[in-house]
């Protein structure tokens, strides 16, 4: 058989002790810094998520995040007996509380409360850093289980920039009956085409029936996890790594709360032309939409680009009016002293939160809302 | 099984691993045989009768073509191998494909043939598993090989599982002798087979992974709402995820069987610090660019002289023998092939074409380029050829022909550079990528040849790699995603 030149076996080389002691002592580093870290660092993290004065409120079975939780609001629903229901997304801001006492509700909780005194339903739908994608998904995929008679859906100017799609949302397309119904009206089909195009034909199935595959990995991740503390902490440590690369890139650029964030006007418009085919599906379906401006911390000077935020306030507005839908511009509804700080005790920086509030804001921010709710006689 | 899940890095690998040194002998290959079906049968079990179908006939072809001593019948023979290969690799993956576009060209010309739905599941690997045994049948042909007589040898080198699904894609001249003589248990290949693997890890679930939601994100944004900065971004950015992919799996599969003291080709080299597409094409996924100069390019340019010499051995011929018109069409040919194998759409055959142009555009421009007897400095050459060969990635991950060519008008429009529409990170993230490449290119092809493998600068620097590396894989280690080679 030939021995063809260019593809020749190598030779037997050199095996120095030394490369076996440099890999040696650098995975025992790397375990011995890991086990340091999920002992020293993952309870810090805790704090480092939102900053140390703020935490995620209580969780409630009327709030959810998508497919992973969606069973539970759906169940509690139904044991509520299916009341006229309203839906209202939103990201971190309506989940935590900044400087949370014992007691404190968030404002989905406030309202929902308020509502259930009215024979209304209220339940929430809430991701940190939510895309409209995400929102528009969520109510495409939640209509069957709830059948809103009002959707209710912060405009986030921050998040606007956001265009991704997470798994636990898109998710929510293979619930039972979730694709057959949004592929029968034109946004929920736009929808399903924009999930599918923000992921790739490579990423792993979950649930693939034919496939021993999932089923045998998650056994062994289950054994693992069981067996491992360290292993157990793999998705804090993720998360941590993820925030240490986030802050990095902010101390190198130097990126603060209060650097100023322009928003693309292609993207803008981009998404504003979707909530603009949202908008004119829920008029044709028959279920309001209430639209407002969320509220943003006004005494020192935000991300915000002050002139493009009011344009697309103004925007946001005339859209409302012609698709009849309400529109409330509610950034101003909070006052400077109930905002907090985000004091982060892994890398130890403190900058203004211009997103979570305290218990008297979800108050100011329920009130807002309900009041509107009020006007349009839900 | 994925090479990137706990299943295969915790338990298949040291297993197998353990087992194949503890046996000898048929044993041995019988066990390798069995921990391939292991392998593949992870993903579907249905699909195992086709691959060893497939082997066992060329097999049998082979031995046929080996005995016959008529030259027509030769020659038949192994045209049966090419369309039997070539017969379940276009019901497989492309019959879906020819259907639609004939029923797209019967729709332009006013007939609307009725809707047929074809449901066909593409067997993972089939694109590898068929190159590789057809070009076994072709090689006995040509007399540059004997056939394997021992059917349990023969289908250990089919289904070896470090490259079954995605390759590199092995000849036989380079695994059959090491099944049949198999080298020695080395500590060397287990220490360097795991630091491939590790490195291959890295770059699969840390980069490439990392790197794929910001392409995602960029590609669904719609070709439209691109800038000129924004698709150059893009476009670098899958550059680099497709690489990390791709070398990534390569990386692992060579680490898997060095583990084995079993060695596997290199099937990339460096291939973004190319100075010219041709340089490019042999420093990416090598093992389908040397195929395919050997059984499509070098066949087409009818260049393929003595049999038993290796189809390689004559492509030093190449201009000396063929006329410009020839090479050319050769090119173009073996280029559109070339992408009609990573995947049945128009977009692959673009992808295809747009390399022959550059390698064209090359041959002819090169000597334009030197000035006094000296060439162009390699800098400004590489600074040249980057873009070229980052655009050509375009084509590959867009959904559609108009995207492709709608991302490369906003590419050159000069109007759109400013604006920015993907994340903020994308940016930073396209930067970082491309001055962490050059940095590692630079440590490892520059510095550690110049002080030796054991100065101690070069082992302090491969202590805290293994420390970050290691720390990172271990938390990042999850099979979210397959290799993006898996689709072809």
């Amino acid at each position: 058989m030939n021995q063809h030149k260019d593809q020749a076996a190598p030779a037997d080389g050199p095996n120095p002790k030394s490369l076996w002691w440099t890999l040696v002592i650098g995975l025992l580093l790397a375990f011995g810094i890991l086990e340091y870290a999920a002992h020293r660092w993952l309870f810090a993290l805790e704090q480092a998520a939102y900053g140390r004065e703020t935490s995620a409120a209580e969780a409630r079975d009327f709030v959810c995040q998508g497919a992973s939780n969606h069973p539970i609001c759906a169940a509690a629903f139904a044991r509520a007996g299916r009341p006229p229901a309203a839906l209202w997304l939103g990201n971190s801001q309506l989940a935590a509380i900044n400087r949370m006492q014992p007691g404190d509700r968030n404002a989905p909780a406030i309202l929902h409360a308020d509502l259930a005194a009215r024979g209304r339903y209220l339940v929430s739908y809430q991701m940190p850093n939510a895309s409209l994608d995400e929102h528009l998904l969520t109510v495409e995929a939640v209509l069957p289980t709830y059948d809103p008679q009002l959707v209710i859906l912060p405009i986030c100017y921050d998040d606007i920039r956001e265009t991704s799609i997470r798994g636990d949302v898109r998710a929510m397309i293979d619930m039972p009956g979730v694709r057959a119904s949004m592929a029968t009206d034109p946004l929920g089909a736009e929808m399903l085409r924009v999930a599918a195009a923000g992921t790739t034909d490579a990423e792993v199935s979950t649930d693939d029936p034919k496939s021993v595959r999932p089923k045998v990995e998650a056994a062994i991740v289950g054994w693992l996890e069981a067996h491992s503390s360290l292993w157990a902490k793999r998705d804090s440590l993720r998360g941590m790594l993820g925030f240490a690369v986030h802050t990095l890139r902010n101390k190198i650029l130097g990126i603060n709360s209060q650097s100023k964030r322009a928003v693309p006007p292609s993207l803008e418009a981009e998404r504003l032309a979707r909530l603009d085919r949202f908008l004119r599906e829920m008029r044709s379906r028959g279920t309001r939409v209430l639209i407002y401006a969320p509220p943003y911390r006004q005494n020192v000077s935000g991300p915000y680009v002050t002139a493009d935020y009011a344009r697309f306030k103004a925007r946001l507005a005339a859209m409302a009016a012609a698709n009849g839908a309400h529109y409330a511009d509610l950034d101003n509804i909070v006052p400077g002293p109930e905002w907090g700080m985000v004091t982060d005790d892994l890398f130890g920086f403190q900058e203004y939160d211009f997103m979570h509030f305290t218990a008297a804001g979800h108050q100011r921010l329920a009130n807002g809302v309900d009041a509107q709710l009020r006007a349009m006689q839900f | 099984m994925l090479f990137n899940s706990v299943t295969y890095i915790l338990v298949f690998l040291p297993l197998a691993v353990l087992l194949y040194w503890a046996l000898r002998g048929r044993a041995r290959l019988g066990f390798l045989i069995s921990a391939s079906v292991i392998f593949y049968g992870f993903w579907r079990v249905e699909f195992l009768p086709l691959m060893f179908a497939s082997a066992v006939v060329d097999y049998f072809l082979a031995l046929a073509i080996d005995k016959a001593d008529d030259p027509a019948r030769r020659k038949h023979l192994m045209w049966v191998s090419i369309a039997f290969n070539l017969g379940v690799l276009g019901f497989f993956k492309y019959l879906v494909f020819f259907k639609d576009t004939i029923w797209s060209i019967a729709g332009a010309i006013g007939y609307a043939p009725g809707p047929v739905e074809l449901y066909i599941i593409l067997p993972l690997g089939i694109s590898f598993y068929i190159f590789q045994t057809m070009s076994y049948t072709i090689d006995v042909y040509r007399h540059d090989i004997e056939p394997e007589r021992d059917m349990v040898t023969y289908l250990a080198f089919v289904t070896f599982f470090p490259h079954l699904v995605a390759g590199p894609i092995m000849r036989p001249h380079v695994l059959i002798p090491q099944l049949e003589n198999p080298p020695p248990f080395r500590w060397r290949n287990v220490r360097i087979g795991f630091e491939r693997i590790l490195a291959g890890l890295f770059m699969k679930v840390v980069l490439a992974d990392s790197v794929a939601g910001f392409v995602d994100a960029g590609f669904a944004q719609g070709a439209h709402s691109l800038t000129a900065i924004d698709s150059w971004t893009l476009t670098f950015l899958f550059g680099f995820q497709i690489y990390f992919d791709f070398a990534g799996y390569s990386s692992i599969a060579i680490g898997s069987a060095l583990m084995m003291s079993i060695f596997v080709p290199e099937n990339f080299n460096w291939p973004y610090m190319a100075t010219s597409p041709r340089e490019f094409w042999k420093r990416w996924h090598i093992s389908l660019s040397t195929w395919i100069r050997d059984y499509l390019y070098i066949p087409i340019m009818g260049n393929y002289k003595a049999q038993g010499t290796g189809a390689w051995d004559t492509f030093r011929d190449v201009g000396e023998v063929k006329s410009a018109w020839r090479r050319s069409y050769a090119l173009f040919v073996t280029w559109a092939i070339m992408g009609l194998w990573h995947g049945a759409n128009w977009t692959f055959a673009v992808w295809g074409i747009y390399h022959a142009v550059l390698i064209y555009l090359h041959r002819l421009l090169a000597p334009l380029t030197t000035w006094r007897g000296r060439s162009m400095p390699g800098w400004m050459a590489w600074m040249l050829a980057l873009p070229m060969m980052m655009a050509g990635w375009i084509p590959f991950r867009a959904s559609n022909l108009a995207d492709s060519f709608t991302m490369w008008g906003r590419m050159f429009w000069p109007f759109g550079h400013l604006s920015m529409s993907l994340t903020p990170n994308s940016y930073i993230l396209a930067a970082a990528l491309m001055l962490g490449s050059l940095i590692i290119w630079w440590a490892r092809e520059v510095v550690t040849p110049k002080l030796g493998q054991t100065a101690w600068p070069v082992l302090a620097m491969r202590a805290l790699y293994f420390m970050v590396v290691g720390a990172i894989v271990f938390v990042m280690l999850q099979s979210r995603s397959q290799f993006i080679y898996f689709q072809f």
